[in-house]
């Protein structure tokens, strides 16, 4: 539709953590190429993905930095953490010792990002229901108290994964008309990208006829 | 010596897939050697090579191993060998091979002229296994070593479990589950844990691991490994600090900004970090980056020359991409190192080794830098330290603040509650002056009653006087 530069006005950038093997990649895949990576090698430092949504009306790019696991690469990807919008936090409901280690997690994602930072659990393999060690409810008590949104997903079915990564961007674009992310700021996570002079009357127009219509 | 023949016969066997026997036959063969002259070990290594050919004439090529290996394994063969048949015959190549392995002599070859230019134009296949331990210097101890680390139990089995089947995972001999390849990578995993327990195990290191597996068997592989991670600055990489990888990086800027200025300008300006394309180069040797084909030239050349090779190969491959690279952002760079350049180069791998055996690498420079990023990280640490103090005072004056807001809110409290009584009894006062006043105007309106009575009173004993006095 658009021919301008860029055909959406924000972007958001995203970071997926968790320990090693929770399946942050395979979200990631899930939820860009919507399918499931069977055989997926593990990821070496950082990998990056993006896709294209919509909240309100706004088109929003989100980019996406997929991390290494393992503890040690935390000083590799500790610089990825500054300027993230949303931080994805994984952990496998397979497996108690990756839920465990979230608040360690979230330590870290609280010292690294700043405050209007959106920050979404997911408790991921949702579809390995017969070896689940971590309930949900359990979960979503940890995530009330921390302030944290949470889902349980599957990136195997493609389950809430979806629902995750475009919750996370509404709550960050609520934050934006809401004044409390401060968009100047190279830390907020999101670059508001203008139109071009002319399309954006255009555009503006054509959304409020739109908008007279339906009413 | 001993190498020479325990190796191939490890090569056999592996063609039978008969790795238990492996052990006994190796053991025999080193034996065997031992007894022998050095003029027969020398015919020997020449009938060696003299057997490959026969190999390679009759298309063993197709043996059990090339085919449980992917096809672009099988592809590593033949270039390697087309590339060195392409200015000397293949024969000449390969006798050549045969008696620089029969006269090696561990620390004098691998800084000889001579072989460090035959290196350079690719080992053939049948050579590497051999040829990769000389290099590095592969001792028999550890060999001898594995045999034991392989009984033992390690802390890491777990998470050297949970990356087995992630690694190479498209790969024929690694792919399937619980096969050979994967209980090969685990025990080669699992031994250097137990042999290192400082990096124990680091994500990343199990593909060097693997593309050693492709060429030898598991006591040879790991041998080879012990290397790679002692002499070749690996280990330091995948220490839990992984301060190494860190200086890497930063020598890798440094060098861009020097001999590809534009290109480090336009990665600046576009906030494109050396870690988004680099980390993964240097931890894995580009096995994780490129093709094996080319992944198996490059540790050819990596353990002749060492860690300044994976920097050259870095800037090759940015001299390839530069100027793709300059017309793209952040984003469109990402996908173009993942995808676009590694297929350009897959395609003329010999243009990316020209160009990298010609990018020049100053030592003193590189030390300077090595300083350089100490000072940088001890500054950063103590930057750390010091915005650790700052967050633990900031949540103690938090604290404080809390505390006088609530004390100054008791007190606002306090004071309001004060002002309405005063109020109140302002208003009291008020109401006692007016009562006062009324009291004060009823009280002189009696005062004057009074006096206009007794006025009267005077006045009427006055009558009473008169009227007493008249008769």
């Amino acid at each position: 539709m658009s021919a301008g530069p860029y055909n959406y006005s924000y972007i958001f950038k995203y970071i997926i953590i968790g320990d090693m093997g929770v399946g942050k990649s395979c979200l990631l895949h899930q939820f860009t190429e919507k399918k499931f990576m069977a055989s997926c090698p593990h990821t070496i430092g950082v990998e990056f993905g993006t896709r294209i949504i919509e909240v309100d009306k706004q088109k929003i790019k989100l980019q996406i930095w997929d991390t290494a696991g393992q503890e040690r690469f935390r000083a590799v990807t500790r610089s990825y953490y500054r300027g993230a919008a949303g931080a994805l936090m994984v952990y496998d409901i397979t497996r108690r010792s990756t839920y465990n280690h979230l608040s360690s997690w979230l330590t870290d994602t609280r010292n690294l990002t700043n405050p209007s930072t959106v920050i979404f659990l997911i408790g991921n393999k949702s579809d390995l229901e017969s070896t689940r060690e971590v309930t949900y409810e359990e979960a979503k008590k940890f995530a009330d108290e921390n302030g944290l949104m949470f889902a349980e997903a599957s990136a195997m079915t493609g389950q809430n994964v979806e629902e995750a990564f475009l919750e996370t961007a509404r709550k960050i674009y609520q934050s934006i008309q809401d004044g409390r992310l401060d968009l100047n700021s190279s830390e907020s996570g999101v670059q508001h990208k203008p139109a071009q002079p002319g399309r954006t009357s255009l555009t503006s127009d054509a959304q409020n006829n739109k908008d007279n219509c339906s009413c | 010596m001993t190498l020479t023949v325990s190796e191939s016969d490890g090569n056999t066997l592996r063609n039978n897939n008969a790795n238990a026997n492996n052990n006994n036959n190796t053991l025999n063969s080193s034996d065997m050697t031992e007894s022998l002259p050095s003029s027969e070990l020398s015919l020997l290594a020449k009938l060696e090579a003299a057997n490959k050919l026969i190999e390679s004439d009759s298309k063993s090529l197709n043996s059990l191993q090339s085919s449980a290996h992917s096809r672009k394994s099988s592809d590593t063969s033949q270039i390697s060998l087309n590339s060195g048949a392409s200015s000397v015959g293949e024969e000449d190549i390969w006798s050549t091979w045969a008696s620089i392995v029969a006269d090696w002599e561990a620390g004098q070859k691998r800084k000889a002229p001579t072989v460090k230019e035959l290196v350079r134009k690719g080992i053939p296949h049948h050579f590497r296994a051999i040829v990769w331990q000389l290099l590095c210097g592969a001792t028999e101890a550890d060999k001898k070593q594995y045999a034991e680390y392989i009984k033992a139990t390690s802390a890491c089995e777990k998470v050297i479990r949970r990356d087995i089947a992630r690694t190479y995972p498209e790969h024929d001999f690694f792919k399937e589950k619980d096969g050979l390849g994967q209980e090969a990578l685990f025990n080669v995993m699992k031994a250097y844990s137990l042999h290192d327990r400082e990096v124990g195990y680091c994500q990343g290191s199990g593909f060097i691991v693997g593309l050693l597996l492709m060429q030898m068997p598991e006591e040879d592989a790991f041998s080879v490994l012990v290397q790679i991670m002692q002499q070749y600055r690996m280990r330091d990489m995948f220490k839990p600090s992984m301060a190494e990888l860190g200086l890497c990086m930063y020598q890798l800027e440094s060098i861009v900004a020097e001999q590809i200025p534009e290109l480090h300008l336009h990665f600046q300006s576009q906030s494109f970090q050396t870690s988004m394309y680099a980390s993964s180069w240097f931890l894995t040797l580009y096995t994780t980056a490129l093709n094996l084909t080319l992944s198996c030239r490059i540790m050819d050349v990596f353990l002749s020359e060492g860690m300044e090779f994976i920097f050259k190969v870095a800037i090759a491959l940015l001299l390839i991409g530069k100027d793709t690279l300059l017309s793209l952002d952040m984003e469109a760079m990402l996908k173009y190192f993942q995808k676009e350049l590694p297929q350009k180069v897959e395609n003329d791998s010999d243009g990316l080794f020209n160009l990298a055996f010609q990018v020049k690498i100053n030592t003193k420079k590189m030390k300077k830098m090595e300083k350089e990023y100490a000072d940088l990280r001890k500054k950063e640490q103590e930057e750390m330290v010091e915005l650790r103090r700052l967050r633990n005072e900031n949540r103690l004056l938090k604290k404080r603040n809390e505390l006088l807001e609530a004390e100054s809110a008791e007190l606002a409290d306090r004071l309001v509650r004060g002002q309405v009584s005063r109020a109140e009894e302002e208003e009291t006062s008020y109401a006692i002056q007016s009562e006062l006043l009324a009291l004060r105007r009823v009280h002189l309106e009696v005062a004057h009653q009074l006096e206009t009575a007794n006025e009267e009173v005077r006045a009427l004993s006055l009558r009473l006087q008169e009227n007493v006095s008249r008769p």
